[in-house]
């Protein structure tokens, strides 16, 4: 650790003309009190969170790919096999892995006449908020707070933005979806409040112009646009800012400012590609979507993963949720080995082949947390350890088994490390435990330890 | 010794004819309610409202669209047919669906099933009923109910359960 004698505050930013570019965290940040032999305590953040939500269930959740384990591995404890599971591709992760097995979210089974069926349709917004959506397709939407919401609110102030909610296909339906549920039950899965949904950004442009453009100094959309228009990059307008702090840095704090405004440029020369190849009149795989959002659904996945990662480095937010796919989506994943429609494939018919395919594709979706994770773990928190170690991604689905629209035995993992969380085990619940059992006990772990229920929890879950 | 061995095997023929008897007494009251139909991969609501005797009318609700239905209960099984009148007008329409739900997610073979699951005796024109084969629907030891319709996939089998009240 190199000391210096200026001493910077984590939230020093470099501003230039409508741009704010938030720092990494430097030693010169930590407060010489701590530098100097303080408990590490004092220089310890609140854990970061990352809740994923994939739609359409999993194949091991078919009576048929729970017999073939095509979900969580066979074995319950610390010796558990990933050969079999959907979950192979996380082998390198194994000591940071809590997968949680045999859950339900009963949250989104129908209990009316009219709900029958329309499961595709409320899933969503049960899935972080474990609360039953009543069934409308007007603006009086509820659901309840959402497991993310409950925590930013918590702990997210002391971050520019609290918390930060993005997604992969598309949203902004208006009106209803099907069987009178409105289009906000399937587009979102944060909810600020029950009656307040919030919206996902799908434009990995926008996240990025959220993230250095727009808080702090206020740029406005015209500054923006022109900014864009000008094919410059945002760090031009920096420049003059970031020499200046970097004289007052000692050696290390100089290589880590570089290497992240490295980082800052790749992805926004990465998002910069994209529009252009996007804008270029050439026909796209996904014609109609926003010139700043990839066709290729890795590719798109891949540039969330590393904005959330520069969000993290320069903690601008601890707090995302990010919603993979949506309800009755029929997108292609040719790499996943399965070249059929994704909700087509879904529904199985539970032949053991097309199981067996609709596993592929699962699979597939798993292997994208792989990025994300090894970012996270090659990359150094403020103490110096794995970003990984006080980070907690979720990836699940409200969904169980898609070929009967049910909520039973659904999909969950948990990756990182963050109190009593510290991965390398496989949990299998009682049967009939609600998911949101484990969703309290995840907001306990996180340090809302005075939280006596979440959704309709029936109490809380044992990592042991 | 024999005798009491003798006893006890009449009182354990006479336990299993009451238990006979007891699971024979099936009632349309035990039918009673909504039930989520699983067919094909779809979801379907039906709801059955005994009537006297063994008689029940029922309502088959599919993707916004509602069939009425009317039946007997014979033995374990209701055997219901579509009912014949100016029912149209209280058909629901059927529910928008921009998301393409059906279309996009189910092969042709059970989109048409759902569309006609709810129509007894599929084949012929919609709410016109009673159509050739009724629906059937038996009521299991564990509660729950097994039956058969026709599609236009050709008749299928169905399985039930009777839907849950929420909690709190």
């Amino acid at each position: 650790m190199f000391l210096t004698q200026k001493h910077l505050s984590r939230r020093t930013v470099l501003k230039g003309m409508g741009a704010t570019v938030a720092l990494p965290f430097l030693d010169a940040m930590i407060p010489a009190r701590a530098a100097f032999g303080a408990p590490a305590a004092t220089t310890s953040m609140p854990p970061r969170l990352v809740c994923i939500e994939m739609v359409h269930g999993a194949a091991g959740s078919s009576p048929y790919g729970l017999t073939q384990h095509l979900w969580s591995p066979e074995a319950v404890g610390r010796d558990f096999d990933l050969t079999p599971t959907s979950l192979t591709s996380l082998e390198p992760f194994r000591d940071y892995l809590t997968i949680v097995s045999n859950t339900d979210v009963p949250s989104a089974d129908p209990t009316e006449a009219r709900e029958i069926g329309g499961d595709h349709y409320r899933s969503s917004a049960a899935y972080l908020t474990q609360s039953y959506p009543k069934r409308t397709d007007g603006a009086d939407v509820e659901a309840g707070i959402s497991l993310d919401q409950l925590y930013a609110q918590r702990f997210g102030q002391d971050t520019p933005l609290p918390s930060m909610q993005l997604c992969i296909e598309s949203v902004d339906q208006a009106g209803g979806c099907g069987y009178g549920y409105s289009c906000v039950y399937t587009d979102a899965i944060s909810w600020a409040s029950p009656t307040r949904p919030l919206p996902m950004i799908r434009d990995p442009r926008v996240v990025f112009d959220q993230m250095y453009g727009v808080f702090g100094l206020g740029a406005t959309p015209e500054q923006r646009e022109q900014r864009r228009a000008e094919d410059r990059s945002i760090l031009d307008f920096v420049q003059r800012s970031a020499r200046r702090i970097a004289l007052s840095l000692g050696a290390s704090d100089r290589l880590r400012l570089t290497d992240y405004l490295d980082s800052v440029r790749e992805i926004e020369r990465r998002i910069q590609a994209v529009e252009a190849r996007n804008g270029s009149g050439e026909p796209r795989e996904l014609p109609g979507a926003p010139d700043g959002i990839p066709d290729s659904f890795a590719e798109h996945v891949k540039l969330m993963f590393d904005l959330q990662l520069l969000a993290f480095r320069s903690d601008i937010t601890r707090v995302f949720s990010f919603k993979m796919g949506r309800d009755t989506s029929n997108r292609v994943y040719p790499d996943s080995g399965s070249t059929g429609a994704f909700h087509i494939v879904s529904h199985h018919g539970e032949k053991p082949e097309r199981v067996r395919e609709f596993a592929r594709i699962n699979a597939y979706h798993v292997s994208q947390l792989t990025y994300l994770l090894k970012m996270l773990k090659e990359t150094p928190d403020a103490n110096g350890g794995p970003m990984l170690d006080n980070t907690l991604v979720l990836y699940g689905s409200p969904m169980g088994n898609p070929n009967q629209h049910n909520h039973k035995r659904v999909p969950f993992l948990i990756a990182g490390r963050a109190g009593p969380i510290t991965g390398g085990v496989h949990l299998k619940a009682a049967n009939g435990t609600p998911l949101s059992n484990v969703m309290l006990s995840l907001l306990h772990a996180l340090g809302i330890d005075d939280l006596q229920s979440f959704g309709d929890s029936e109490g809380a879950f044992s990592w042991a | 010794m024999l005798k009491t061995l003798s006893h006890l095997a009449a009182a354990i023929a006479l336990s299993a004819a009451v238990a006979a008897q007891e699971k024979k007494a099936v009632t349309t009251a035990d039918f009673a309610g909504t039930w989520n139909i699983e067919v094909m991969s779809h979801q379907i609501a039906l709801v059955i409202e005994p009537q006297d005797g063994n008689k029940v009318t029922a309502t088959m609700m599919a993707m916004g669209r509602d069939t009425l239905l009317k039946g007997e209960l014979v033995d374990r099984t209701l055997t219901l047919v579509g009912v014949k009148e100016a029912d149209a007008a209280t058909h629901a329409p059927a529910t928008h669906d921009p998301a393409g739900h059906d279309a996009a997610g189910h092969d042709a073979a059970s989109q048409q099933a759902a569309a006609h699951a709810a129509e007894p005796g599929a084949g012929h024109e919609a709410h016109e009923a009673p159509g050739p084969k009724p629906i059937t629907a038996t009521l299991q030891d564990d509660g729950t109910l097994v039956g058969e319709m026709m599609t236009n996939a050709g008749p299928a089998k169905w399985t039930g359960e009777k839907l849950k009240k929420r909690k709190g």
